[in-house]
């Protein structure tokens, strides 16, 4: 009697072992550095998502270090320390000219499958690829665009410009009609300052043009009219369009004076309405369109620049196959309403409508005909001629210190140095 | 003649007056507009950046302290500073008394060694620190972080206190010593304690560089509950991209930096202005 219960004890005792032992051999914990700080509503997000992750899959656990923006820096100290990381987060421009280019992301083509660029919005999938593999996952989308204040708008008996002729009428009628001017800018900033040039190149000569004009080892693509075309354009944006002061406008200025309804709007990221949110107000009526055509130009009114939040896999991480398929679920549609509703941002994934004060943007990403990365994209893979010498010299020229003419020339002769030096 | 040179000296006098006047007076004010920006909306911040808040809006510092979790940060930056500060005069003013009183072999290279580590940029000491800490199992730890900061900031206080030190009168350790002293009892009743007036100086610069270090703490430290104040004063900043700008609540943290070593100055200022004039850096 006695030896039966032992045996049956043993046999209970052997099953919860085999079973605890299954269990821990499947259980996985997955490390994740984020570029958001944990009061962040994002933070929130992720944790709701991740929180969802474990209860469908109760194997697998996350462990997560909240670095913030400098993430990237942060991580690659820690990869130089072998500290195992699965995935992390970042701009995906600066991924792309980070992690991803010095070959510390895996390709994840084969975890995510040849379907998967459908669920997302047209081309987000795509914009990181290179050599045909994809090695980032974007989850957050933001669009670039003007954002502006509608009522300034209807006040001026305005309507949204299609085309440059009609966006500087458009200037033109808001001054007079408002006595206040249609754009600002934040004159200090080389990068927001960059937008206006890059936008009309891409406008003139189409879909990535500018970091076309720059491959040209040559140099010659930057004394192709159309390109000197763009520097005039940019520049007269101060004729009627931005008030003179705006040139010392030092970050966030610029963008206070949309919130205080002193200028009506700003080209910028579609973070703007979120970032103004204190100082405009929730009911402040917001409003987005698209850089406008220009007459004769080959790109299109709907083709954008963005900036995308990507997650990438690491080569060397510890659970690869359950850090893609937890990427995966990141875009799901129950998981990017979550990011939606919590997070307050825009997402990758197709049909899911982004916050109400976004809505302009949604529709801008759902019809893009290409995209191209934010400020053209030349920071991604010449980082370091992007920014000694093109956003300076750019900037000298939209501030009015050197002529479109010397601008043109200058970066002419500095592309053409700069691939000698190769 | 007499009366030329007079009014001369008066001029020199009044204009330097005007300079070190106007530049306080500067310092003081942005102090305040830093104060009492903490205290308004941003929309008020912005709308009317030279007016008093008609309401003083204390809840900024509420939600940085405890939203932010500044309060954590705060007690971080006390532990790691102070316990620095303090290892590092432990160590510091043996050290320099030793290389500015002793006669041995190699002193001069041992100094020389000191002064070359203040010309070593930080940025360069990132990689190897990185991989040190790491191997010791203190990376992404306040004490490891303390370590550093004793370790960089080893040469600059080795070095002014050894010039303190040399300016001390030798007849006061001839004097000690013919009265029985041993070398132990010399430093410790006679050296140190006329030391004391560099060794606080030392120790308020130290204080307040560690205070408002950053970089080597934005490479060491990855856990958010790690994190100093200046890493707390980052991630204000960077959160305004993205997440909305509240710039109020990044005054009230600037604030919050900025008042233990403004205190600071003002209770130990005499201390620390004599100590650098009795000593080797006046």
């Amino acid at each position: 009697m006695i030896s039966k219960a032992h045996k049956t004890l043993s046999a209970v005792a052997l099953a919860s072992a085999l079973f605890a032992s299954t269990t821990a051999a499947h259980a996985v914990e997955l490390t994740f550095w984020s570029m958001w700080n944990e009061p962040e509503p994002q933070a929130a997000a992720l944790k709701t998502i991740m929180d969802a992750y474990t209860n469908a899959n109760p194997d697998t656990t996350f462990k997560v270090v909240w670095n913030g923006r400098g993430n990237q820096t942060k991580l690659r100290a820690a990869l130089q320390a072998g500290t195992p990381v699965d995935f992390m987060d970042q701009d995906g421009d600066e991924l792309a000219g980070g992690l991803q280019k010095q070959g510390q992301a895996l390709a994840l083509d084969e975890a995510l499958g040849t379907d998967f660029k459908e669920l997302l919005l047209p081309g987000a999938y795509d914009l990181y690829a290179k050599d045909g593999k994809h090695f980032q996952v974007p989850y957050i989308y933001n669009t670039v665009n003007f954002w502006y204040n509608k009522d300034l708008l209807t006040e001026a008996g305005a309507t949204v410009p299609a085309t440059w002729t009609e966006f500087l009428a458009m200037c033109e009628t808001v001054k007079s009609k408002t006595g206040k001017h249609a754009l600002v800018v934040e004159g200090t900033d080389a990068a927001y300052a960059a937008l206006p040039f890059s936008h009309l190149v891409e406008r003139q000569l189409g879909p990535k043009a500018l970091i076309k004009v720059f491959e040209d080892r040559t140099g010659d693509s930057w004394l192709d009219p159309a390109v000197l075309d763009s520097a005039k354009k940019a520049v007269s944006l101060w004729d009627s369009c931005i008030a003179g002061d705006a040139r010392g406008f030092q970050y966030p200025a610029g963008q206070q004076t949309v919130a205080l309804g002193a200028s009506m709007a700003e080209l910028v990221g579609s973070w703007l309405p979120t970032e103004l949110a204190d100082s405009a107000g929730p009911d402040f009526p917001w409003g987005a369109f698209n850089f406008p055509e220009v007459e004769g130009g080959k790109g299109k009114r709907t083709d954008l620049q963005v900036a995308l939040l990507s997650m990438v896999v690491l080569k060397d991480a510890p659970h690869p196959k359950e850090a893609a398929a937890f990427l995966k679920y990141l875009v799901s549609e129950d998981a990017q309403k979550i990011l939606v509703e919590q997070g307050g941002v825009g997402v990758t994934r197709k049909g899911v409508a982004w916050p109400a004060l976004l809505a302009d943007a949604f529709t801008a990403a759902e019809n893009a005909s290409a995209l191209t990365n934010i400020y053209g994209g030349i920071g991604i893979d010449y980082a370091d001629f992007y920014t000694k010498t093109f956003l300076p010299e750019q900037s000298n020229m939209f501030l009015g210190q050197k002529s479109p003419e010397d601008f043109v020339k200058l970066m002419a002769e500095a592309t053409k140095k700069y691939w000698e030096g190769k | 003649m007499l009366k030329a040179h007079v009014i001369r000296r008066s001029w020199k006098t009044a204009l330097a007056y005007l300079i070190v006047g106007g530049w306080s007076l500067f310092a003081v004010l942005m102090i305040l507009w830093i104060i009492i920006a903490s205290l308004k909306t941003t929309r008020s911040l912005f709308g009317a950046p030279w007016t008093l808040p008609s309401a003083p809006a204390f809840s900024n510092y509420v939600k940085v302290w405890v939203s932010n979790r500044f309060d954590d940060y705060f007690l971080n930056s006390i532990l790691v500073v102070s316990a620095s500060v303090l290892v590092l005069l432990l160590v510091a003013v043996p050290a320099a008394y030793v290389l500015s009183r002793g006669k041995f072999l190699g002193r001069g290279a041992i100094l020389n060694f000191f002064i070359f580590g203040m010309g070593v940029p930080v940025p360069l000491l990132f990689i190897p620190l990185v991989v040190l800490t790491t191997e010791l199992g203190v990376i992404d730890t306040l004490m490891g972080l303390s370590i550093v900061y004793v370790s960089v900031s080893l040469p600059f206080t080795i070095y002014v206190l050894q010039g303190f030190f040399s300016s001390l009168p030798a007849e006061l350790e001839s004097a000690a010593v013919i009265d029985g002293c041993s070398d132990w009892q010399v430093f410790w009743h006679v050296m140190l304690p006329l030391a004391a007036p560099g060794a606080a100086t030392v120790a308020i610069l130290n204080f307040v560089a560690l205070w408002n270090e950053y970089q080597l703490s934005l490479i060491l430290i990855s856990s958010p509950e790690n994190r100093t104040l200046s890493l707390g004063i980052y991630s204000l900043i960077t959160s305004m991209q993205y997440s909305g700008g509240n710039w109020p609540g990044l005054f009230a943290g600037v604030t919050m930096v900025m008042l233990p070593t403004i205190a600071l100055y003002i209770f130990l200022s005499e201390r620390m202005i004599s100590g650098i004039t009795m000593g080797g850096v006046k």
